[in-house]
């Protein structure tokens, strides 16, 4: 554990540097902030004797900033040097931009700092590829080190694995981390090579197959995550989601996040846009998780169109087209057919098969007990009774289908 | 109306519920007040119930023995739900139970689903302070944070510090009610006191300055929200967050 003479110099250290270090800090949060794949969920570890730190299993944030995404982790690049050149990045290697570099031990104090002061989860950790990839990824697993023997922390660490760093980097990334990730950042092999011309596919999915065949639980799937950037290319949604599909089929990652793109670089490659697709991203984030939690299929998503209505979510949308299988009878009907329902989701379904083991489902009991029935009310029966005209939906039109739309219309 | 004010305490608290359940007060017409938060305002009618130890511990015994053991152990948390006003609810409830004893679990009846209310958000607040908790580093290392909670969740909430940060000194003070909980070398304290100052100057812990740097540069300007920031942290607790305070 720290000495307190240890600690003592390390805060010495912060005090008498304080500005070259907050430089080097803004620069390379501000590099690290477009990478979405950040929560510090599903880890396990427990506090070491001498240590610190455990980590949470089902997250925690502990702030959000103006952008209004939660803050959970030290999010950080170890520098924004790059050899690559990948035209939607900030940190490309043709980019003037101020750049920075972070030492192992820097990386390690101030995750450690932050964590005591309860201002974080653990540490997200990437990089931009400095001399080259074993180089890198060695200076970000001995920060990792450092946490991890030298000051005993068991707290959540994400670490990126940098493409092209060899096997046994790999291994031991992920034997220190909670959470790996690679990010595929494009859907094809075609607009990786257009846009990303270091990187191929092969490379990119390289680490993650690494750490399916070393992950001991093979029927859960790998506790890696990667990201793909939306927008960036004409490929439609139902080609990115076939890709996380995929994915989450073969185990390979536990989590896609879907990253829409953000213009930062001018290059005749990237498309001209007025605004980046928000939702576009958030209606593909809903889609990725009715494959994931809610047991629909692929080709129920995209029965007619190859990209996701923007105008209604996705389970909204499949409701609409199959009206046959409502209305649903909340007293009577299991999970999945209670979260086909539009406005029940997970939690809701939990919560009424679990009141309705002890007590009398009304509309009122349900809505006492905050169970938002404003939308699920034109699709259920309680009782056999509906609670709104079902043939309301049964013509619907522009107007009423506003009544479904999160947005006022 | 009668308005009745009890002290605060969870013997205070199972003081006035035995009054009602085993001596069996008429509950018609009351109101029932903690006086942590709300003081006596002399009304015409209102009583004080003074906690009494032994009456309060055989009560205790009394639930434990008659009450199914997981609602038992909600008895706490209710008690803990301080600014919700569950009390009456409680009452009712506990009242029915001999003759249904499945009435804790019975959603059908409003008592019920205000005190479920209750105890959801109370782990909510919980679970919202595991995150905004904020420790100063004082000069000899000790880790200071003021809160003030929605409900009384010290209580519930010192674990999770003292299992993630074993080999700290710890001060944790929940303002509003006067609650402190003190943690060193393994050795722990929750106690009331009347008041609890301690000086610091921001000044002293360098880190503030890194985190109020990093919490600025993390936000992708062109997702600007400050709506959705303002829903998930509201503008009460944000004294308690450094990020948020003017610059130093
Ligand atoms: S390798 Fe990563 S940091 Fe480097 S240019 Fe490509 S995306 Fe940016």
């Amino acid at each position: 554990m720290n000495s307190p003479q240890i600690l003592e110099r390390r805060k010495l250290y912060f005090y008498t540097n304080t500005k070259d270090i907050l430089q080097r800090l803004s620069i390379l949060s501000a590099s690290a902030r477009y990478d979405n794949s950040c929560s510090s969920s599903g880890g396990k570890r427990e506090v070491h004797p001498y240590g610190i730190g455990n980590s949470h299993l089902s997250g925690i944030c502990h702030s959000w900033s103006s952008d209004g995404r939660c803050i959970s982790l030290l999010k950080i690049l170890m520098t924004n040097y790059c050899l690559n050149n990948c035209k939607y990045c900030i940190n490309r290697s043709v980019n003037d931009v101020p750049r920075a570099i972070l030492t192992p031990k820097e990386i390690a104090d101030l995750t450690l700092e932050f964590y005591r002061r309860n201002y974080i989860e653990g540490l997200f950790l990437s990089s931009g590829i400095y001399k080259n990839s074993d180089y890198t990824m060695e200076l970000m697993l001995k920060a990792v080190k450092i946490l991890r023997f030298k000051y005993y922390f068991s707290g959540y660490i994400h670490l990126k694995l940098i493409p092209g760093a060899s096997t046994e980097l790999v291994k031991e990334a992920f034997r220190l981390a909670d959470r790996v990730s690679s990010n595929i950042e494009l859907p094809t092999e075609e607009s990786l090579r257009r846009l990303a011309p270091e990187k191929s596919f092969s490379e990119l999915y390289k680490p993650l197959k690494i750490v399916r065949e070393i992950y001991d639980e093979k029927r859960l799937k790998a506790p890696a995550s990667t990201q793909i950037i939306v927008g960036a290319t004409p490929d439609t949604d139902k080609k990115i989601l076939k890709l996380a599909n995929s994915l989450y089929e073969n185990k390979i990652v536990r989590r896609v996040y879907y990253s829409a793109y953000i213009p930062v670089n001018k290059d005749s490659d990237l498309p001209a846009i007025l605004e980046p697709p928000f939702l576009r991203e958030h209606r593909l984030y809903q889609a990725d998780w009715l494959l994931r939690f809610y047991g629909f299929k692929l080709d129920e998503i995209f029965e007619e169109d190859e990209n996701l209505s923007l105008r209604i979510d996705p389970k909204l949308a499949w409701a609409l087209r199959h009206l046959e299988f409502f209305p649903v009878e909340i007293t009577k009907a299991d999970y999945y057919e209670l979260v086909r329902v539009p406005g029940i989701g997970p939690t809701s379904a939990k919560r009424i098969i679990k009141i309705r083991k002890n007590s009398e489902i009304s509309e009122t009991t349900l809505k006492k007990l905050g169970i938002p029935l404003k939308r699920a009310k034109y699709f259920i029966t309680i009782k056999g009774k509906p609670l709104a005209k079902f043939s309301q939906i049964k013509d619907l039109n522009q107007e009423n289908l506003c009544l479904f739309s999160e947005k006022k219309c | 109306m009668l308005t009745i004010y009890y002290d605060g305490s969870f013997e205070g608290f199972l003081t006035l519920l035995s009054d009602f359940i085993l001596e069996n007060r008429p509950i018609d017409n009351i109101k029932i007040h903690n006086s942590i938060f709300v003081k006596s305002q002399n009304e015409l009618f209102y009583e004080e119930v003074v906690s009494q130890p032994d009456k309060a511990k055989n009560f205790y015994c009394y639930l434990k023995r008659n009450l199914p053991r997981e609602f038992f152990e909600k008895i706490y948390i209710y008690y803990l739900c301080d600014t919700a006003s569950v009390e009456l609810s409680l009452i009712k409830v506990l009242r029915q139970i001999e003759k249904n004893p499945n009435i804790w679990q019975d959603f059908s009846y409003d008592e019920v689903i205000k005190l479920h209310k209750a105890e959801r958000s109370f782990y909510r607040e919980r679970h919202r302070w595991f995150g905004f908790m904020r420790f100063i580093e004082l000069p000899n290392r000790v880790l200071f944070a003021k809160f003030e909670p929605k409900f009384n969740v010290l209580p519930k909430l010192w674990t999770h510090f003292v299992r993630r940060f074993p080999n700290e000194k710890i001060i944790i003070f929940d303002s509003l009610r006067k609650l402190l909980f003190l943690y060193k070398e393994r050795k722990k304290a929750l106690i009331w006191v009347d008041n609890f100052e301690i000086e610091f100057s921001a000044h002293t812990d360098p880190f503030i300055n890194f985190w109020k740097n990093y919490f600025l540069k993390i936000a992708i300007p062109e997702r600007q929200s400050y709506e959705r920031q303002r829903s998930k942290i509201p503008l009460s607790v944000r004294k308690f967050l450094p990020e948020f305070w003017e610059n130093l």
